[in-house]
């Protein structure tokens, strides 16, 4: 160590090494502590510039690119730019590769102290392994000895303190991480991640903050619900990496058209709702919203070299301080949308009240059903079904619902609540057990061996994973012959996937059970498409039957389904019938199998037992 | 290499007339960028220039400084315009206030543009509480390899006004940094001729620029005792400032003078200096009778002198910057000092420059300093 002639005085040693010990603040994030105890060092020793070499570990991401030297260790220096930094004077590197061969994880006591030399810059290094190397640079004179050894234990506070902040900065990165992830995860609750826009909670939150200032302000607001009309062709036909990127230049458009006070949101899949604000002059807000909406939807959507066309259905609700909630206000405007869905293109509907009432109906009715099936509400009748000779050969069951409040309920009303609903399933295959105890009651009375129940099957029933498995079972559980049944499937069900349903309707005629199209004629079914289906039996339907001896549209249709069934074998029934000039009509002409009022109308199955005996 | 300036212009009692007229003059002859600098009681106030600015197609920056120094003159209503021969773009720090990572992304700026070594010329308002932050990020960022020499800017009444303007605007709190060479390091010489007459004292406590006390002693005792000790004057709260300016504060420092803060304001039993004073560094109480300032200003003229020769290329004019207490101190016998520099000066360069709120030059290891009561010169 080289020794110089500066003649220092106590208190000259005693405020350097105060001020620079002063100068640490483990609180500080590390650049901080470094960045202030390097002036301080700067100052006070007249040096050129202090550099701290630190390992990598725990450091996280203090050091940028250029300041990792060895690929461990991380430098910090002041100044930052320099013609040349310690570590490529030669000297200093030797000692340094010294320093990493033998690192060791165990803190040596011992500060390390040592002075290089190189074209007249003298190089300090206070060494404490393995937290870290002090170098203090200064030009043309080095730091005198006794500064050295009263700068010692500032140095090694250095080296401590840095410890205790890179500790304290992973603390802090670590809350400021679940931080971050709270925010994200919030902002993923609150927020559509497709658009970016709020989704349905984040509405809900709004809205009832919208509704309790109307109760301050006596003002009211909207809500307009926009549904975009067939989205899921799109999806379904172009694939869904289309379909977002319509939903993304909807919500664009959509978002250009909001006044500043109102909000976009997105609900689910095609459904966006605007809300506007109790303070908007709603009336004047309306009539231009809606205009809006109608140009983003009057203009295509330039998707990937296609120019796509879509419109969407705009529901309208107010709300006020008398709104109950949030949810009845959304329900309003989805009502509203529904009624406006109904229509043809872009269409818009105001909220009424009528709509509540046959959504709650309608409510209600689903609820009932499932407990009609435990209460025996359900009855299924039968209506017979005859030949030329006016001698029975079949029944359709046909299902009733006796609601204990409301009395009948038509079967085209709960039908259709329980085909949106999925109740359907579980309604099909009471239908299917049911019919399954007709024929084994038929079976036990010993009556004419021929006769067949017929069963409508719904399209949801149909497509069921395990519906032949099902089928079967009941079959087997009540042991009765398939081939008393037979199955009526609409030609809807089977356009809708003609591979499946050739498939099922093969392995359904594998355990005798025999099939027909019913409601035929209406569906746009192809010669090719009856060719290739193993069914049994065609339904006529009864809007080509009713006054077919008087429509001559009607006849050329019946005459042409006629011909279609002789030329592929298939069996032919006409449902329907009123009267008698269309069973002799439908005779002249080569159908000989009938079902209507004019020769039975649906009854009881005890009715129908005591006819056929 | 060729010069920095393609000129220099002086007017004195400057008004807008000679202020359009000495542009034109500077553009004429080949100016491409323009610093003007505007004496604190020129009927120009800085609110004219950004439209003036606006109107030219070259580059100018200006800013009011306390005085300005033309030769053997000086002056408080003058105007000097500093042209450069090539077209600069400042680095110009319109807030000292922002974070310090704004600051330096700044200062990053100006290396990526100008690279690390040679010259550059710095003014920033020397009234900014964030003068001592903004001269460490200057050093952090520029590095040694770049010489710096600059000046305080501001209003000889210490009025904190905007005092910094280009084509955008008027700013206060505000820095401006010119690169004069990108090869060649300027040679300056910093000297104030002031010596011990107490100390030293530790500061036992300090903020920023106000020391509180010294030794453990209410500060303003302790100053006020050694300078009725030194020449038997009473210090009191009424003639404080009469007397402060003659007995700075002398920060120690290793290898070389003291680095001085003028005690400018009195607050109680604190004393409030120009510049920061750290707690826990030792300070000594200085001094200097009119003769020893003048001399140093000799010295520090004879002694730039000499490093001129090692300048490579040309070399035409002394930028000074002397603090305006010194030329307070010295009152008639400043224009002494001027004389002193210009004697000792080589005959064929121009001396002109700054009456400044703070001097701004390297120490001898690099690092930038922002000075008080000091005469700094720069040859470009």
């Amino acid at each position: 160590m080289n020794t110089t002639e500066t003649n220092i005085s106590t208190l000259e040693l005693v405020s350097i090494q105060y001020e620079i010990a002063q100068s640490l603040n483990a609180n500080m994030s590390l650049r901080a502590l470094c960045r202030r105890y390097m002036e301080t060092c700067l100052r006070r020793l007249s040096a050129k510039a202090i550099h701290l070499y630190l390992p990598l570990s725990n450091t996280d991401n203090t050091f940028s690119d250029s300041e990792i030297v060895y690929k461990s260790w991380g430098r910090i220096s002041m100044p930052k730019v320099s013609a040349s930094f310690p570590e490529n004077v030669d000297e200093i590197r030797s000692s340094f590769a010294k320093l990493i061969k033998n690192y060791t994880p165990e803190q040596s006591e011992k500060l390390l102290l040592k002075q290089f030399t190189h074209n007249q810059t003298y190089y300090n290094t206070f060494t404490l392994s393995p937290l870290g190397v002090l170098i203090i640079e200064k030009e043309n004179k080095p730091l005198p000895e006794q500064i050295i050894n009263a700068l010692a234990p500032a140095v090694k506070d250095l080296f401590n303190v840095c410890q205790l902040s890179i500790r304290h900065s992973q603390v802090l990165n670590e809350v400021e991480r679940r931080k971050a992830a709270e925010e994200k995860l919030s902002y993923i609750a609150f927020h559509d991640e497709l658009t970016g826009l709020p989704n349905r909670i984040s509405l809900i939150k709004k809205l009832e903050q919208e509704i309790s200032h109307c109760i301050k302000t006596q003002q009211e607001g909207m809500l307009v619900y926009v549904d975009l009309d067939y989205f899921r062709d799109i999806n379904d036909s172009l694939g869904h990496v289309i379909g977002d990127k319509l939903l993304q230049q909807v919500a664009s458009r959509l978002t250009n058209i909001i006044d500043e006070d109102e909000t976009l949101f997105r609900v689910s899949s095609d459904e966006f709702i605007f809300l506007c604000p109790s303070h908007l002059n709603c009336q004047d807000r309306l009539s231009q919203l809606t205009i809006d909406i109608n140009t983003c939807f009057s203009l295509v959507f330039p998707i990937e070299n296609r120019d796509l066309e879509i419109s969407a259905s705009v529901g309208i609700t107010h709300f006020s301080s008398s709104s109950k909630s949030a949810y009845s206000i959304l329900m309003q405007s989805d009502l509203a949308m529904s009624k406006a869905k109904k229509n043809a293109g872009f269409s818009i509907e105001l909220y009424q009240k009528d709509m509540e009432r046959t959504a709650l109906r309608r409510f209600l009715l689903d609820s009932d059903m499932r407990k009609g099936i435990a209460q025996n509400e359900f009855e299924l009748v039968v209506q017979p079904q005859v030949n030329q000779l006016g001698e029975i050969i079949s029944a359709e069951t046909l299902i009733r619902w006796k609601h204990p409040e409301l009395g009948m309920i038509s079967p085209v009303e709960f039908i259709n609540i329980a085909e949106k609903t999925g109740f359907i399933i579980t309604l099909g295959e009471w239908i299917f057990e049911q019919a399954c105890i007709y024929v084994k009651q038929l079976e036990e009375q010993n009556i004419n061996k021929n006769l067949r129940l017929a069963i409508n099957l719904s399209a949801k029933q149909f497509y069921q994973l395990n519906f032949v498995n099902r089928i079967k079972c009941i079959i087997d559980k009540h042991k009765v012959p398939a081939s008393k049944i037979e199955l009526e499937l609409t030609e809807s069900i089977m356009l809708e996937n003609a591979e499946l349903t050739i498939r099922k309707i093969k392995q359904l005629k594998r355990l005798g059970i025999e099939i027909s199209i019913d409601d035929f004629g209406t569906g746009y079914s192809s010669l090719s498409y009856l060719k290739n289906l193993p069914i049994d039996r065609i339904k006529v339907d009864r809007s080509f039957v009713t006054n077919i001896d008087n429509l001559s549209d009607n006849t050329a249709i019946v005459e042409a389904i006629v011909l279609m069934a002789n030329r592929f074998n298939l069996k032919l029934i006409a449902e329907g019938v009123e009267n008698k000039s269309e069973v002799e009509y439908l005779t002249s002409i080569g159908c000989y199998e009938f079902q209507g009022f004019y020769f039975y109308k649906p009854m009881p199955f005890n009715d129908f037992l005591a006819l056929v005996k | 290499m060729s010069h920095v300036f393609s000129g220099i212009y002086f007017a004195d009692k400057a008004t807008i007339a000679d202020l359009n007229n000495n542009i034109s003059l500077a553009l004429n002859e080949g100016g491409q960028s323009l610093i003007i600098l505007i004496g604190s009681e020129a009927e120009i106030s800085i609110s004219a220039i950004p439209a003036i600015a606006n109107d030219c197609s070259t580059p100018i920056y200006a800013s009011v400084v306390p005085g300005i120094i033309y030769q053997n003159t000086h002056s408080f209503d003058s105007i000097l315009i500093l042209s450069f021969a090539e077209k600069i773009e400042a680095t110009f720090i319109k807030s000292l206030s922002v974070s310090q990572e704004s600051i330096e992304t700044e200062l990053s700026k100006f290396i990526q543009k100008n690279g690390e070594f040679g010259s550059a010329f710095v003014i920033v308002d020397g009234m900014s509480t964030q003068v001592e932050p903004f001269m460490t990020s200057l050093y952090e960022c520029l590095g040694s390899e770049r010489a710096i020499l600059g000046s305080g800017a501001g209003y000889s009444d210490f009025r904190h006004d905007p005092c910094f303007a280009d084509s955008s605007g008027c700013y206060s709190d505000a820095a401006m940094i010119f690169s004069t060479s990108n090869q060649v390091k300027l040679h300056s010489v910093g000297k104030h001729g002031l010596h011990e007459i107490a100390g030293p004292f530790l500061i036992t406590e300090a903020e920023g620029n106000v020391v509180s006390s010294l030794n453990y002693q209410p500060a303003f005792d302790v100053y006020k005792e050694v300078i009725k000790q030194f020449n038997g004057t009473e210090i009191t709260p009424e003639n404080f400032t009469q007397h402060a300016h003659c007995f700075p504060f002398g920060l120690k420092q290793l290898d070389s003078e003291h680095l001085v803060r003028d005690a400018a304001i009195l607050d109680d039993k604190s004393l409030i200096c120009v510049g920061n004073v750290a707690q826990n560094s030792l300070v000594y109480i200085l001094y200097s009778t009119k003769e020893q300032l003048i001399e140093a200003a000799s010295e520090a003229a004879k002694k730039l002198s000499k490093s001129l020769h090692n300048i490579e290329g040309k070399t035409k004019y002394i930028i000074a910057i002397d603090c305006i207490s010194r030329a307070l101190l010295l009152q008639d016998d400043f224009s002494k000092e001027l004389i002193a520099i210009n004697e000792n000066l080589p005959e064929n360069y121009i001396s002109a420059g700054i009456l400044s709120l703070g001097e701004i030059t390297n120490t001898k290891q690099g690092a930038t300093q922002f000075l008080n009561k000091t005469l700094v010169l720069g040859g470009v």
